[in-house]
Protein backbone atom coordinates (compact mmCIF):
# COMPACT_ATOMS: atom_id res chain seq x y z
CA UNK A 1 0.00 0.00 0.00
CA UNK A 2 1.75 3.45 -1.00
CA UNK A 3 0.10 6.53 0.22
CA UNK A 4 0.93 10.13 -0.44
CA UNK A 5 0.14 12.40 2.21
CA UNK A 6 -0.42 16.10 1.32
CA UNK A 7 3.47 17.62 1.85
CA UNK A 8 3.70 19.85 4.42
CA UNK A 9 6.74 22.46 3.22
CA UNK A 10 6.25 24.61 0.70
CA UNK A 11 8.93 23.52 -1.19
CA UNK A 12 7.90 20.21 -1.48
CA UNK A 13 4.86 20.99 -2.41
CA UNK A 14 6.28 22.85 -5.19
CA UNK A 15 8.39 20.12 -6.49
CA UNK A 16 5.35 17.68 -6.34
CA UNK A 17 3.52 20.26 -8.65
CA UNK A 18 5.88 20.64 -11.11
CA UNK A 19 6.47 16.44 -11.30
CA UNK A 20 2.56 16.34 -11.68
CA UNK A 21 2.60 18.83 -14.38
CA UNK A 22 5.28 16.30 -15.84
CA UNK A 23 3.51 13.34 -15.75
CA UNK A 24 -0.06 15.41 -16.86
CA UNK A 25 1.50 16.04 -19.97
CA UNK A 26 2.79 12.83 -20.44
CA UNK A 27 -0.75 11.19 -19.63
CA UNK A 28 -2.52 13.82 -21.92
CA UNK A 29 -0.37 13.15 -24.64
CA UNK A 30 -0.68 9.50 -24.64
CA UNK A 31 -4.80 9.37 -24.06
CA UNK A 32 -4.80 11.63 -26.99
CA UNK A 33 -2.53 9.94 -29.00
CA UNK A 34 -4.38 6.76 -27.88
CA UNK A 35 -1.87 4.32 -26.30
CA UNK A 36 -3.87 4.13 -23.14
CA UNK A 37 -6.31 1.41 -24.61
CA UNK A 38 -5.93 -1.17 -22.01
CA UNK A 39 -6.09 -5.01 -22.98
CA UNK A 40 -9.22 -6.63 -21.98
CA UNK A 41 -10.74 -10.02 -21.59
CA UNK A 42 -7.25 -11.76 -21.44
CA UNK A 43 -7.95 -15.07 -18.87
CA UNK A 44 -7.40 -18.13 -21.64
CA UNK A 45 -10.53 -20.17 -22.73
CA UNK A 46 -12.07 -21.96 -25.08
CA UNK A 47 -15.17 -22.07 -26.92
CA UNK A 48 -17.25 -25.10 -26.27
CA UNK A 49 -20.19 -24.35 -27.94
CA UNK A 50 -21.14 -22.47 -30.03
CA UNK A 51 -24.74 -21.00 -32.35
CA UNK A 52 -24.40 -18.18 -34.49
CA UNK A 53 -23.47 -15.44 -32.85
CA UNK A 54 -23.57 -16.72 -29.27
CA UNK A 55 -20.78 -18.53 -27.65
CA UNK A 56 -19.98 -20.72 -24.49
CA UNK A 57 -16.89 -20.14 -23.22
CA UNK A 58 -15.05 -22.24 -20.23
CA UNK A 59 -12.38 -21.06 -18.99
CA UNK A 60 -9.10 -22.89 -18.12
CA UNK A 61 -8.02 -23.64 -15.03
CA UNK A 62 -5.98 -26.28 -12.80
CA UNK A 63 -7.74 -26.23 -10.00
CA UNK A 64 -11.27 -27.07 -10.38
CA UNK A 65 -12.36 -27.48 -6.86
CA UNK A 66 -16.07 -26.99 -6.85
CA UNK A 67 -18.72 -28.27 -8.80
CA UNK A 68 -21.63 -27.77 -9.94
CA UNK A 69 -19.82 -25.13 -12.38
CA UNK A 70 -20.53 -21.59 -12.57
CA UNK A 71 -22.31 -19.82 -15.43
CA UNK A 72 -22.31 -16.41 -15.78
CA UNK A 73 -25.06 -14.95 -18.28
CA UNK A 74 -24.41 -10.95 -18.28
CA UNK A 75 -26.87 -8.59 -20.23
CA UNK A 76 -28.00 -7.95 -23.80
CA UNK A 77 -26.56 -4.52 -23.73
CA UNK A 78 -22.64 -4.62 -23.47
CA UNK A 79 -19.51 -6.23 -22.98
CA UNK A 80 -18.92 -9.57 -21.20
CA UNK A 81 -15.34 -8.60 -20.80
CA UNK A 82 -16.38 -6.54 -17.27
CA UNK A 83 -15.94 -9.94 -15.82
CA UNK A 84 -12.17 -9.94 -16.99
CA UNK A 85 -11.07 -6.40 -17.35
CA UNK A 86 -7.71 -7.40 -16.47
CA UNK A 87 -5.40 -9.72 -14.24
CA UNK A 88 -6.22 -8.62 -11.00
CA UNK A 89 -9.29 -7.16 -11.65
CA UNK A 90 -11.03 -10.08 -12.52
CA UNK A 91 -14.46 -11.72 -11.41
CA UNK A 92 -13.35 -14.76 -13.34
CA UNK A 93 -9.82 -14.73 -12.39
CA UNK A 94 -11.08 -14.46 -8.82
CA UNK A 95 -13.53 -17.37 -8.82
CA UNK A 96 -11.19 -19.79 -10.92
CA UNK A 97 -8.82 -19.23 -8.08
CA UNK A 98 -11.45 -19.81 -5.46
CA UNK A 99 -11.78 -23.37 -7.45
CA UNK A 100 -15.00 -22.69 -9.27
CA UNK A 101 -15.42 -24.28 -13.05
CA UNK A 102 -16.39 -21.10 -15.02
CA UNK A 103 -18.36 -20.82 -17.69
CA UNK A 104 -19.32 -17.36 -19.78
CA UNK A 105 -22.08 -16.98 -22.55
CA UNK A 106 -21.13 -14.35 -25.06
CA UNK A 107 -24.20 -13.40 -26.38
CA UNK A 108 -22.54 -11.40 -29.99
CA UNK A 109 -23.55 -8.53 -30.99
CA UNK A 110 -26.77 -8.56 -33.02
CA UNK A 111 -27.35 -7.72 -36.40
CA UNK A 112 -30.46 -8.08 -38.88
CA UNK A 113 -30.03 -11.94 -37.89
CA UNK A 114 -30.65 -11.16 -34.23
CA UNK A 115 -33.52 -8.61 -34.72
CA UNK A 116 -36.37 -11.14 -34.43
CA UNK A 117 -34.59 -12.50 -30.98
CA UNK A 118 -37.36 -12.55 -28.38
CA UNK A 119 -37.07 -13.06 -25.13
CA UNK A 120 -38.25 -17.05 -25.69
CA UNK A 121 -35.04 -17.05 -27.86
CA UNK A 122 -32.97 -16.36 -24.76
CA UNK A 123 -34.99 -18.25 -22.23
CA UNK A 124 -36.16 -21.20 -24.09
CA UNK A 125 -34.08 -21.71 -26.59
CA UNK A 126 -30.58 -20.94 -25.89
CA UNK A 127 -30.37 -21.28 -22.64
CA UNK A 128 -31.67 -24.22 -22.37
CA UNK A 129 -29.01 -26.26 -24.72
CA UNK A 130 -26.03 -23.60 -23.08
CA UNK A 131 -26.94 -25.45 -20.03
CA UNK A 132 -27.20 -28.80 -21.81
CA UNK A 133 -24.06 -27.85 -23.12
CA UNK A 134 -22.02 -26.89 -19.84
CA UNK A 135 -23.35 -30.47 -17.65
CA UNK A 136 -22.00 -31.96 -21.15
CA UNK A 137 -18.65 -30.73 -20.74
CA UNK A 138 -17.85 -30.47 -17.10
CA UNK A 139 -19.45 -33.93 -16.55
CA UNK A 140 -21.88 -32.37 -14.08
CA UNK A 141 -25.09 -33.37 -13.55
CA UNK A 142 -26.23 -29.39 -12.07
CA UNK A 143 -25.19 -26.01 -12.85
CA UNK A 144 -25.41 -22.74 -10.53
CA UNK A 145 -26.34 -19.45 -12.66
CA UNK A 146 -24.91 -16.24 -11.74
CA UNK A 147 -27.10 -13.76 -13.85
CA UNK A 148 -25.62 -9.90 -14.04
CA UNK A 149 -28.22 -6.68 -14.82
CA UNK A 150 -30.17 -7.69 -17.51
CA UNK A 151 -28.79 -11.22 -18.11
CA UNK A 152 -30.49 -11.83 -14.29
CA UNK A 153 -34.10 -11.04 -16.08
CA UNK A 154 -33.20 -13.68 -18.64
CA UNK A 155 -31.97 -16.22 -15.74
CA UNK A 156 -35.01 -15.32 -13.84
CA UNK A 157 -37.16 -16.26 -16.76
CA UNK A 158 -35.69 -19.32 -17.54
CA UNK A 159 -35.02 -21.03 -14.41
CA UNK A 160 -38.82 -20.03 -14.26
CA UNK A 161 -39.46 -21.64 -17.11
CA UNK A 162 -37.15 -24.83 -17.11
CA UNK A 163 -37.71 -25.31 -13.10
CA UNK A 164 -36.38 -29.26 -13.83
CA UNK A 165 -33.29 -28.35 -16.17
CA UNK A 166 -31.00 -28.03 -12.93
CA UNK A 167 -30.07 -24.99 -11.88
CA UNK A 168 -28.84 -26.09 -8.32
CA UNK A 169 -28.51 -22.08 -7.08
CA UNK A 170 -28.95 -19.09 -9.05
CA UNK A 171 -27.08 -15.58 -8.47
CA UNK A 172 -28.71 -12.27 -9.51
CA UNK A 173 -26.50 -9.10 -9.12
CA UNK A 174 -27.72 -6.05 -10.09
CA UNK A 175 -30.94 -7.55 -11.74
CA UNK A 176 -33.63 -5.22 -12.62
CA UNK A 177 -37.17 -6.54 -11.52
CA UNK A 178 -38.90 -3.73 -10.66
CA UNK A 179 -39.15 -1.97 -13.96
CA UNK A 180 -41.57 0.94 -12.60
CA UNK A 181 -38.63 2.06 -10.87
CA UNK A 182 -35.82 2.73 -13.82
CA UNK A 183 -36.52 6.37 -12.91
CA UNK A 184 -36.05 7.70 -16.11
CA UNK A 185 -35.65 4.87 -18.05
CA UNK A 186 -39.57 4.10 -17.16
CA UNK A 187 -40.74 6.97 -18.04
CA UNK A 188 -38.89 6.47 -22.10
CA UNK A 189 -40.38 2.72 -21.75
CA UNK A 190 -43.83 3.89 -21.30
CA UNK A 191 -43.92 7.13 -23.39
CA UNK A 192 -41.58 6.30 -26.75
CA UNK A 193 -42.86 3.67 -28.92
CA UNK A 194 -40.26 0.72 -28.95
CA UNK A 195 -39.97 0.95 -32.96
CA UNK A 196 -39.30 4.47 -33.26
CA UNK A 197 -36.07 3.52 -31.09
CA UNK A 198 -35.15 0.80 -33.82
CA UNK A 199 -32.29 1.48 -37.36
CA UNK A 200 -32.32 -0.10 -40.24
CA UNK A 201 -31.47 -3.46 -38.74
CA UNK A 202 -34.31 -3.71 -36.70
CA UNK A 203 -32.24 -2.91 -33.71
CA UNK A 204 -31.65 -0.85 -31.09
CA UNK A 205 -28.30 0.50 -32.00
CA UNK A 206 -25.57 1.04 -29.56
CA UNK A 207 -25.66 4.76 -29.26
CA UNK A 208 -29.54 5.07 -28.34
CA UNK A 209 -28.69 2.28 -25.53
CA UNK A 210 -25.34 4.67 -24.48
CA UNK A 211 -27.80 7.99 -24.45
CA UNK A 212 -30.27 6.51 -22.53
CA UNK A 213 -27.98 5.02 -20.07
CA UNK A 214 -26.20 8.73 -20.00
CA UNK A 215 -29.70 10.31 -19.43
CA UNK A 216 -29.90 8.05 -15.57
CA UNK A 217 -26.65 10.24 -14.84
CA UNK A 218 -26.67 13.45 -16.68
CA UNK A 219 -23.45 15.06 -15.25
CA UNK A 220 -22.44 11.83 -14.89
CA UNK A 221 -19.87 12.30 -18.01
CA UNK A 222 -19.25 15.50 -16.95
CA UNK A 223 -18.23 14.82 -13.44
CA UNK A 224 -15.97 11.68 -15.04
CA UNK A 225 -13.94 14.06 -17.24
CA UNK A 226 -13.39 15.89 -13.79
CA UNK A 227 -12.03 13.28 -12.10
CA UNK A 228 -9.70 12.64 -15.18
CA UNK A 229 -8.66 15.56 -15.14
CA UNK A 230 -7.93 16.08 -11.07
CA UNK A 231 -5.92 13.15 -11.41
CA UNK A 232 -4.25 13.07 -14.52
CA UNK A 233 -1.19 12.83 -13.17
CA UNK A 234 -1.45 9.49 -11.84
CA UNK A 235 -0.75 6.75 -14.32
CA UNK A 236 -2.63 4.35 -12.42
CA UNK A 237 -5.54 6.73 -12.06
CA UNK A 238 -6.04 7.21 -15.67
CA UNK A 239 -4.85 3.65 -16.58
CA UNK A 240 -7.98 2.69 -14.21
CA UNK A 241 -10.24 5.07 -15.90
CA UNK A 242 -9.53 4.18 -19.20
CA UNK A 243 -10.45 0.66 -18.72
CA UNK A 244 -13.82 1.54 -17.31
CA UNK A 245 -14.84 4.12 -19.65
CA UNK A 246 -13.65 1.67 -22.52
CA UNK A 247 -16.78 -0.65 -21.23
CA UNK A 248 -19.01 2.00 -20.03
CA UNK A 249 -18.53 3.09 -23.77
CA UNK A 250 -18.91 -0.31 -25.34
CA UNK A 251 -22.68 -0.91 -26.01
CA UNK A 252 -23.75 -3.62 -28.40
CA UNK A 253 -27.26 -3.27 -29.79
CA UNK A 254 -30.27 -4.55 -28.71
CA UNK A 255 -32.38 -7.41 -30.05
CA UNK A 256 -35.51 -4.97 -31.72
CA UNK A 257 -38.32 -8.09 -31.04
CA UNK A 258 -36.88 -8.43 -27.80
CA UNK A 259 -36.64 -4.53 -27.08
CA UNK A 260 -39.98 -4.61 -27.80
CA UNK A 261 -41.04 -7.57 -25.70
CA UNK A 262 -39.56 -5.92 -22.44
CA UNK A 263 -40.92 -2.18 -23.20
CA UNK A 264 -44.44 -3.71 -23.16
CA UNK A 265 -44.61 -6.53 -20.92
CA UNK A 266 -41.51 -5.48 -18.32
CA UNK A 267 -41.37 -1.94 -18.75
CA UNK A 268 -45.15 -0.56 -19.08
CA UNK A 269 -47.14 -3.79 -17.01
CA UNK A 270 -44.28 -4.15 -14.76
CA UNK A 271 -44.90 -8.26 -15.35
CA UNK A 272 -41.60 -8.87 -13.70
CA UNK A 273 -42.29 -7.17 -10.68
CA UNK A 274 -45.49 -9.20 -10.12
CA UNK A 275 -43.78 -12.43 -10.75
CA UNK A 276 -46.07 -13.76 -13.69
CA UNK A 277 -44.44 -13.42 -17.44
CA UNK A 278 -45.94 -14.30 -20.39
CA UNK A 279 -43.11 -16.62 -22.28
CA UNK A 280 -44.00 -18.15 -25.42
CA UNK A 281 -47.02 -19.82 -24.85
CA UNK A 282 -47.24 -20.39 -21.59
CA UNK A 283 -47.44 -18.10 -18.57
CA UNK A 284 -43.86 -18.16 -15.89
CA UNK A 285 -43.87 -18.06 -12.70
CA UNK A 286 -41.08 -17.20 -10.80
CA UNK A 287 -42.77 -19.08 -7.83
CA UNK A 288 -41.43 -22.15 -9.88
CA UNK A 289 -38.09 -21.12 -8.33
CA UNK A 290 -36.95 -23.48 -5.79
CA UNK A 291 -33.34 -23.49 -6.43
CA UNK A 292 -31.06 -21.24 -3.37
CA UNK A 293 -31.10 -17.75 -4.55
CA UNK A 294 -28.74 -14.65 -4.23
CA UNK A 295 -29.52 -11.37 -4.86
CA UNK A 296 -26.96 -8.78 -5.27
CA UNK A 297 -27.83 -5.28 -5.30
CA UNK A 298 -25.56 -2.08 -5.12
CA UNK A 299 -26.70 0.27 -2.85
CA UNK A 300 -25.12 3.40 -5.24
CA UNK A 301 -26.45 1.51 -8.58
CA UNK A 302 -26.74 4.67 -10.47
CA UNK A 303 -28.61 2.47 -12.61
CA UNK A 304 -30.19 -0.10 -10.93
CA UNK A 305 -31.51 1.36 -7.87
CA UNK A 306 -32.22 -1.27 -4.77
CA UNK A 307 -36.38 -0.29 -5.75
CA UNK A 308 -35.69 -1.69 -9.17
CA UNK A 309 -33.78 -4.56 -7.97
CA UNK A 310 -36.75 -4.73 -6.04
CA UNK A 311 -37.58 -7.72 -3.55
CA UNK A 312 -36.70 -11.11 -5.57
CA UNK A 313 -37.11 -12.84 -2.74
CA UNK A 314 -40.78 -12.73 -2.37
CA UNK A 315 -41.45 -13.39 -5.75
CA UNK A 316 -39.52 -16.74 -6.09
CA UNK A 317 -40.01 -20.15 -4.16
CA UNK A 318 -36.94 -20.41 -2.89
CA UNK A 319 -37.05 -21.27 0.92
CA UNK A 320 -33.24 -20.71 0.76
CA UNK A 321 -32.45 -16.73 -0.21
CA UNK A 322 -30.22 -14.57 0.45
CA UNK A 323 -29.94 -10.64 0.03
CA UNK A 324 -26.66 -8.82 -0.03
CA UNK A 325 -26.63 -4.88 -0.36
CA UNK A 326 -22.77 -3.77 -1.15
CA UNK A 327 -21.85 0.15 -0.64
CA UNK A 328 -21.12 -0.15 -4.53
CA UNK A 329 -22.04 1.49 -7.84
CA UNK A 330 -23.58 -1.11 -11.20
CA UNK A 331 -19.81 -1.92 -12.35
CA UNK A 332 -18.19 -1.34 -8.58
CA UNK A 333 -19.91 -4.29 -7.68
CA UNK A 334 -17.86 -6.74 -9.40
CA UNK A 335 -14.68 -4.54 -10.60
CA UNK A 336 -12.35 -2.49 -8.84
CA UNK A 337 -10.03 -2.28 -5.86
CA UNK A 338 -13.42 -2.52 -3.03
CA UNK A 339 -15.33 -5.02 -4.83
CA UNK A 340 -12.29 -7.85 -4.80
CA UNK A 341 -11.89 -6.56 -1.67
CA UNK A 342 -14.98 -7.26 -0.01
CA UNK A 343 -17.97 -7.92 -2.49
CA UNK A 344 -16.28 -10.82 -4.86
CA UNK A 345 -15.29 -12.78 -1.24
CA UNK A 346 -19.02 -12.60 -0.02
CA UNK A 347 -20.35 -13.42 -3.30
CA UNK A 348 -17.61 -16.77 -3.59
CA UNK A 349 -18.70 -17.61 -0.43
CA UNK A 350 -22.46 -17.71 -1.00
CA UNK A 351 -21.14 -19.69 -4.19
CA UNK A 352 -18.96 -21.99 -2.47
CA UNK A 353 -21.43 -22.64 0.86
CA UNK A 354 -23.95 -24.32 -2.07
CA UNK A 355 -20.97 -25.75 -4.12
CA UNK A 356 -19.64 -29.44 -3.40
CA UNK A 357 -16.10 -30.24 -3.24
CA UNK A 358 -15.55 -32.30 -6.58
CA UNK B 1 -16.38 22.07 3.14
CA UNK B 2 -13.71 19.21 2.97
CA UNK B 3 -11.11 20.01 0.60
CA UNK B 4 -9.93 16.55 1.02
CA UNK B 5 -10.51 13.72 -1.58
CA UNK B 6 -9.47 10.06 -1.90
CA UNK B 7 -8.59 7.99 -4.71
CA UNK B 8 -8.42 4.65 -4.31
CA UNK B 9 -7.50 2.34 -7.89
CA UNK B 10 -5.55 -0.63 -9.36
CA UNK B 11 -2.76 -1.08 -9.74
CA UNK B 12 -2.45 -4.32 -12.58
CA UNK B 13 1.79 -4.00 -12.18
CA UNK B 14 3.12 -7.93 -12.20
CA UNK B 15 0.07 -8.96 -12.84
CA UNK B 16 -1.69 -8.85 -9.47
CA UNK B 17 -3.82 -5.89 -8.02
CA UNK B 18 -1.72 -3.60 -6.01
CA UNK B 19 -3.55 -0.78 -3.80
CA UNK B 20 -2.66 2.44 -4.16
CA UNK B 21 -3.96 5.37 -1.91
CA UNK B 22 -3.97 9.11 -2.87
CA UNK B 23 -4.96 11.43 -0.39
CA UNK B 24 -4.90 15.17 -1.13
CA UNK B 25 -6.34 18.50 -1.17
CA UNK B 26 -9.04 19.03 -4.02
CA UNK B 27 -7.72 21.69 -6.14
CA UNK B 28 -9.76 24.87 -6.27
CA UNK B 29 -11.78 24.17 -9.61
CA UNK B 30 -12.84 21.03 -8.03
CA UNK B 31 -14.59 22.40 -5.54
CA UNK B 32 -15.94 24.86 -7.36
CA UNK B 33 -17.46 21.95 -10.01
CA UNK B 34 -18.90 20.08 -7.07
CA UNK B 35 -20.95 23.21 -5.85
CA UNK B 36 -22.31 23.79 -9.18
CA UNK B 37 -22.78 19.87 -9.59
CA UNK B 38 -24.78 19.54 -6.45
CA UNK B 39 -26.70 22.28 -7.49
CA UNK B 40 -27.50 21.05 -11.13
CA UNK B 41 -27.44 17.88 -11.04
CA UNK B 42 -30.85 17.23 -8.99
CA UNK B 43 -32.37 19.94 -11.52
CA UNK B 44 -31.39 18.10 -14.60
CA UNK B 45 -32.23 14.65 -13.31
CA UNK B 46 -35.61 16.62 -12.47
CA UNK B 47 -36.54 17.07 -16.13
CA UNK B 48 -35.14 14.52 -17.71
CA UNK B 49 -37.41 11.96 -15.60
CA UNK B 50 -40.05 14.53 -16.44
CA UNK B 51 -43.20 13.47 -19.00
CA UNK B 52 -42.61 16.59 -20.93
CA UNK B 53 -38.89 15.19 -21.45
CA UNK B 54 -39.84 11.31 -22.61
CA UNK B 55 -42.60 12.87 -25.53
CA UNK B 56 -39.92 15.07 -26.17
CA UNK B 57 -37.64 12.57 -27.19
CA UNK B 58 -40.57 10.07 -28.97
CA UNK B 59 -41.66 12.88 -31.22
CA UNK B 60 -37.24 13.45 -32.38
CA UNK B 61 -37.27 9.83 -32.42
CA UNK B 62 -40.11 9.35 -34.80
CA UNK B 63 -38.50 12.34 -36.78
CA UNK B 64 -35.52 10.90 -37.24
CA UNK B 65 -36.64 7.46 -38.07
CA UNK B 66 -39.35 9.18 -40.58
CA UNK B 67 -36.64 10.63 -41.89
CA UNK B 68 -34.38 7.59 -42.14
CA UNK B 69 -36.94 6.05 -43.79
CA UNK B 70 -37.63 8.38 -46.53
CA UNK B 71 -33.82 8.53 -47.19
CA UNK B 72 -33.62 4.97 -47.48
CA UNK B 73 -36.64 4.42 -49.88
CA UNK B 74 -35.04 6.83 -52.31
CA UNK B 75 -31.71 5.24 -52.23
CA UNK B 76 -33.44 2.29 -52.52
CA UNK B 77 -35.35 3.37 -55.72
CA UNK B 78 -32.21 5.24 -57.61
CA UNK B 79 -30.12 2.13 -56.72
CA UNK B 80 -32.67 -0.40 -57.69
CA UNK B 81 -32.72 1.69 -61.17
CA UNK B 82 -28.98 0.76 -61.89
CA UNK B 83 -29.85 -2.84 -61.03
CA UNK B 84 -27.80 -2.53 -57.61
CA UNK B 85 -28.88 -4.17 -54.20
CA UNK B 86 -29.51 -1.70 -51.79
CA UNK B 87 -27.96 -1.81 -47.99
CA UNK B 88 -31.93 -2.49 -46.75
CA UNK B 89 -31.62 -6.01 -49.66
CA UNK B 90 -28.91 -7.07 -47.34
CA UNK B 91 -30.49 -6.60 -44.42
CA UNK B 92 -33.45 -8.23 -45.72
CA UNK B 93 -31.37 -11.61 -46.69
CA UNK B 94 -29.70 -11.39 -43.36
CA UNK B 95 -33.04 -11.00 -41.70
CA UNK B 96 -33.80 -14.10 -43.46
CA UNK B 97 -30.77 -16.02 -42.35
CA UNK B 98 -31.45 -15.13 -38.60
CA UNK B 99 -35.02 -17.17 -39.76
CA UNK B 100 -33.66 -20.21 -41.09
CA UNK B 101 -30.98 -20.14 -38.13
CA UNK B 102 -34.19 -20.40 -35.89
CA UNK B 103 -35.76 -22.95 -38.22
CA UNK B 104 -32.78 -25.07 -37.61
CA UNK B 105 -32.51 -24.60 -34.19
CA UNK B 106 -36.09 -25.61 -34.06
CA UNK B 107 -35.41 -28.69 -35.67
CA UNK B 108 -32.34 -29.44 -34.08
CA UNK B 109 -34.53 -29.32 -31.13
CA UNK B 110 -37.09 -31.88 -32.39
CA UNK B 111 -34.79 -34.10 -33.40
CA UNK B 112 -33.13 -33.86 -30.05
CA UNK B 113 -36.84 -34.81 -28.50
CA UNK B 114 -37.14 -37.76 -30.70
CA UNK B 115 -33.83 -39.52 -30.15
Amino acid sequence: VTTTNPPTDLAARARRDVERSLRRTKNGLKLLSGRFRPSVGLTPKDTVWSFGKVELWRYRSSCRTLSPPLLIVHSLVSRTYVFDLEPGNSFVEFMLDRGFDVYLIEWGSPDEEEAANTLETYCDEHLPTIVDAVKSTSGAAAVTMFAYCFGGVLALLYAAGHPDDGVSALGLMATPVNFGELGAMTTLMRRVEPEDLLDETGNVPSDVIRSSFKLLQPTGTLTSYANLWQHLWNDDFVSSHQLMTQWAMDHIPFPGACFDQVTRLLGRQDLLGSGRVPLGARTVDLKNIRAPLLTVIGEKDQFISPAAAGDVAALVGSTDTEELRLTAGHVGLIAGRSAHKRNLPLIADWLERHSEAQ
Amino acid sequence: MSGASAVEHEDSGAGRARLVRVSEDRPLWRQGYDVIERQIGPRLDEVIRSEQFAIAIGLIQQGRRSLQQRAERTSRRMLHLANLPAASDVSRLLAEIGELQRQVRELEKQRDKSK
